[in-house]
């Protein structure tokens, strides 16, 4: 026995002794030739609060934690014991119990484990109480490491030395050092089909070298084709990759000190863009490049822009969420995406401009923005360069520009594109005119009201506004039910009630009476509202009133799939940056439609539209001759039914030359109509190859939606995106610079925190205030 | 007692020794960017589509546009034909002032990995000039050091 610990004291010395002649080869090799970089003056300020040995010297500590020392509370979140514990293998390799540890391989950092650890050994220093607690039986190894990377927690921006690019705080403001500057976005309209180019420019403000990480939104349907980084005056595209191969490319890249970008998707909205190696005041630009078609509701189409992803609420067991922390604790939401936000009294000096340049092809009659001030210029009738005002330029809300063509309404339009792939269509079907003179069935109307944190102020009222409206509307043969849900949901009555000016008071009274507060368990609210028995006199219509900030998306989605069965859901989204990919994703799955009412404008344009749908019966039931066409592959499978002042855009695959005629039949208030649309395969010539990429983008969502309900591998979503070079949950854009190593090792981790949505308070949605309120 | 902890402090001495050996071990492959030339001759250059393979477990990482205008935006790419260590590259340009001879028209970062170093294929699919109709052209590729 006395031998085994003399042996083992043997090999300490040993390996000290060994671990500091390396250290001091290491340090004085000389610097790479291609790595001319300057390191920073020793007069900097340090890189993190805890003492930290010297760059690329491993100093490793063990700590074995005394079973009898265990405590059931008091420890951190963060410092759990059941946040980490040994690996199978025992070699040093950490391990968060909640998986982490595999996202974090599949990332590919070949440090995960120890920086993981790492984190926890430098936040223990900076404890007076030193170790974390650990359960009965539990060890806990922490190996500290010189650097910071992803795996680790960040340091905060200013315990970095900076480089001065910053101004100081105007105010009461502090403004934040941040490595994204600015955001670019160019839009061109032609027809319904924008393509989009955004631009972000990464600008190291600190004097070490950095991987920027950055958590930003696009449109839920973007069909993301294009990155190209920058990096001086060199451009390299980035290539389209299964995702775990070029999230492991990025990673050895990073390893090992090139310059690299990896975009990632994290929902169909919500994307990670993540920059390696950006070097000491070195500026580096990754633009992408998408389209999607634009929404076109009551003769006005609609161009969106989301600029920030709201603070997600995740369910308790949610692992594979969206996070929503305070800047700098990165990794305390234990969910696999993580937005770190920028509480109010800070801000960051990062603003975006956009110019929207629409070609319309017939004269465009109005233009406007609702949630934005906008300059707009108009080359020609049918023209509009509309420019984000200098003024306006915070990126904490949804750009919406909505435009108004000349004439009564707009035709069905069929629009087609060839190449070495086959012909591809869009097909936008216009409701029968004379839907808009029937009367509709008695309805049976479900209001469902979000009441959790992030709804709290204007949102809610907005809401509340909203539903008392549609309520006011309603008819005598009408019933009506009234569901509010955060932590739990709770109703007006067991039963809906008839729409008589009593029970109308008393609804009223109730939801008037509704305070938001709590977590977001929106679960429960797609049960009350879709699990009672189904009266079979009226048309059921669920409406839910939500910003949609939840991070199980998924879940929800799949659940209102299985429920829904003979009901229509029409959704309100309510706020300045709401959850589209949500909301959108319920109307389609429900057979409905969905409006947004912006913290900006009134409830009434909405309410309106709502009604203009419900008020009238819809064409159910669809099936499509497509003529002398010979057409496959559409898109969406389950055709939509068609609403009043609502069109319907399908898209899909095509052969044949002939001009022939599109007939759409289906049933509207018992009675079969049919609606005919002309279609020209040659489509005068012209060609539009979005379309292509439209149409895989709608293929990839159609899948998306079937894998809520059948989870599956995502083979099939992999295949079309790699085919069409898109973007998916399954695929990602990589580029590497292989030029030049930079100096040093691969530098610390700066994720980009965002300010919150506008509208949304900072404390009953981020960080340990907000989780305070659904214990 | 003493066993077990003579045991704990051997396992972390164990780990301290053998860790960085761990890390050394692993051969994440190596970058390097590979130079696209095309030499055609003494007419203008304004369009080309070339395949590029290369064997082993090159894969690559991107593309970078050329040394000179018009042609220093990177080529675009068929996303269906890539992959690994192959692709397809195309572009054109309209532009006035076209190059000629030997001109450096893209650049492709690869990964290589494995013990033998890759060997690289080039194909010039179409070349054309600025009439639009083909010429002949002649393409090498050249593969630069290990920066490291």
């Amino acid at each position: 026995m006395r031998k085994l610990f003399l042996l083992a004291l043997l090999v300490l010395v040993v390996a000290l002794a060994s671990s500091s002649c390396s250290s001091k080869k290491e340090s004085a090799a000389p610097p790479s030739p291609t790595a001319p970089l300057a390191r920073a003056p020793e007069t900097s300020a340090p890189v993190a609060q805890a003492p930290q040995p010297p760059r690329d010297q491993e100093n490793h500590v063990s700590y074995m934690a005394d079973p009898q020392r265990n405590s059931p509370g008091g420890a951190q979140p963060q410092y759990a014991p059941q946040a980490f514990k040994r690996s199978a293998s025992g070699a040093g390799g950490m391990m968060a119990a909640d998986g982490s540890r595999e996202r974090l391989r599949a990332l590919g950092y070949g440090e995960a484990d120890k920086n993981l650890a790492g984190a926890v050994g430098r936040r223990a220093d900076e404890r007076a109480a030193g170790l974390p607690r650990l359960g009965a039986g539990e060890e806990l190894w922490v190996i500290a490491r010189a650097d910071w990377n992803q795996g680790a927690t960040p340091p905060e921006p200013e315990s970095l030395p900076r480089c001065g690019l910053n101004a100081k705080p105007p105010g009461s403001e502090q403004e934040i050092p941040l490595p994204l500057t600015h955001t670019d976005v160019k839009a061109s309209v032609a027809g319904y089909i924008a393509s989009v180019s955004v631009t972000q420019q990464y600008e190291n403000p600190y004097q070490e070298k950095i991987e920027a990480v950055y958590v930003f939104p696009l449109p839920q349907d973007a069909a993301v084709s294009e990155f190209v980084m920058t990096v001086g005056e060199r451009k390299i595209r980035g290539l389209i990759r299964e995702r775990e191969q070029a999230e492991q490319l990025y990673a050895d890249a990073r390893q090992q000190g090139y310059v690299a970008s990896l975009l990632t998707q994290e929902r169909p909205n919500i994307f990670t863009q993540s920059v390696a190696n950006l070097e000491p005041g070195k500026r580096i630009d990754i633009a992408l490049t998408y389209f999607n078609p634009l929404a076109l509701h009551d003769g006005e189409y609609e161009f969106v822009f989301p600029m920030v992803v709201g603070p997600r609420f995740n369910p308790p067991g949610t692992a594979n969420g969206v996070g929503a922390v305070p800047r700098g604790q990165h990794g305390s939401s234990g969910q696999a995406t993580e937005v770190q936000y920028l509480p109010p009294s800070e801000r960051s000096g990062h603003d975006i401009a956009l110019t929207v340049d629409i070609d319309a092809g017939l004269p465009i009659e109005r233009i406007e923005s609702p949630t934005h001030v906008i300059d707009t210029t108009a080359p020609a009738p049918t023209r509009r360069q509309v420019t984000l005002h200098a003024a306006d330029t915070v990126p904490n809300k949804d750009f919406v520009l909505r435009y108004r063509l000349s004439g009564e309404d707009v035709r069905g339009a069929f629009l087609t594109h060839r190449d070495q792939r086959g012909g591809f269509f869009t097909l936008m079907l216009q409701p029968p005119a004379e839907l808009a003179q029937a009367e509709r069935a008695p309805m049976e109307l479900i209001f469902v009201l979000d009441c959790s944190g992030s709804m709290s102020g204007a949102p809610l009222d907005i809401a509340k506004r909203t539903a008392e409206r549609a309520l006011r509307r309603l008819g005598p043969n009408d019933t009506f039910q009234i569901i509010q849900f955060s932590e739990s949901a709770a109703q007006l009555g067991p039963q809906p009630l008839a729409a008589t000016p009593a029970n109308l008071e008393r609804g009223l009274t109730y939801l008037r009476g509704l305070q938001s507060e709590g977590g977001t368990m929106m679960i429960e609210g797609v049960k009350a509202a879709l699990d009672f028995p189904h009266d079979p006199q009226r048309l059921r219509v669920v409406s839910f009133m939500t910003d949609g900030f939840i991070g199980n998306d998924p879940e929800i989605l799949g659940e209102v799939q299985q429920r829904v069965r003979d009901a229509r859901v029409f959704s309100f989204g309510i706020g300045s940056s709401v959850n589209r990919y949500l909301l959108d994703r319920m109307a389609v799955l429900g057979r409905g439609a969905v409006a947004y009412v912006g913290l900006d404008e009134g409830s009434q344009r909405a309410v309106d539209q709502f009604y203009e749908r419900v008020s009238h019966p819809a064409l159910t039931d669809l099936s499509i001759d497509w003529g002398a066409l010979q057409v496959t592959d559409v898109y969406p499978q389950r055709l939509p039914d068609l609403f009043v002042g609502r069109p319907v855009v399908i898209t899909g695959r095509f052969r044949g030359d002939a001009p022939t005629t599109v007939r759409v039949t289906g049933r509207a208030g018992g009675t079969v109509r049919t609606v005919a649309v002309a279609a020209d395969p040659s489509d005068g010539g012209a060609t539009h190859p979005a379309l292509a990429n439209v149409w895989a983008r709608l293929k990839i969502a159609d899948l998306e939606d079937r894998a809520t309900v059948e989870p599956n591998d995502g083979t099939a979503i992999k295949q079309v995106a790699l085919e069409y070079g898109l973007m998916s949950g399954y695929t990602a854009f990589l580029a590497v610079d292989s030029s030049r190593r930079t100096a040093g090792d691969h530098g610390t981790t700066v994720a980009v925190p965002v300010p919150v949505p506008d509208g949304v308070r900072y404390d009953t949605t981020v960080g340990p205030s907000a989780k305070r309120e659904i214990e | 007692m003493t066993h077990r902890l003579a045991t704990r402090l051997l396992g972390a001495l164990l780990l301290v020794v053998l860790s960085p050996l761990a890390g050394r071990g692993a051969t994440p492959g190596h970058f390097r960017p590979v130079e696209i030339w095309l030499d055609s001759g003494d007419v203008p250059l304004a369009a080309y589509q070339l395949e590029i393979s290369a064997g082993g477990d090159a894969v690559i990482v991107g593309v970078e546009g050329g040394a000179t205008p018009p042609f220093t935006d990177p080529p675009r790419y068929d996303p269906a034909a890539l992959q690994g260590g192959r692709i397809i590259l195309a572009t054109f340009s309209t532009a006035a002032d076209l190059p000629r001879g030997r001109t450096r028209v893209a650049t492709l970062h690869v990964r290589e990995a494995g013990d033998r170093a890759p060997q690289y294929h080039a194909t010039v699919v179409a070349a054309a000039g600025a009439d639009g109709r083909p010429i002949p052209a002649t393409v090498n590729l050249v593969a630069q050091g290990d920066p490291s």
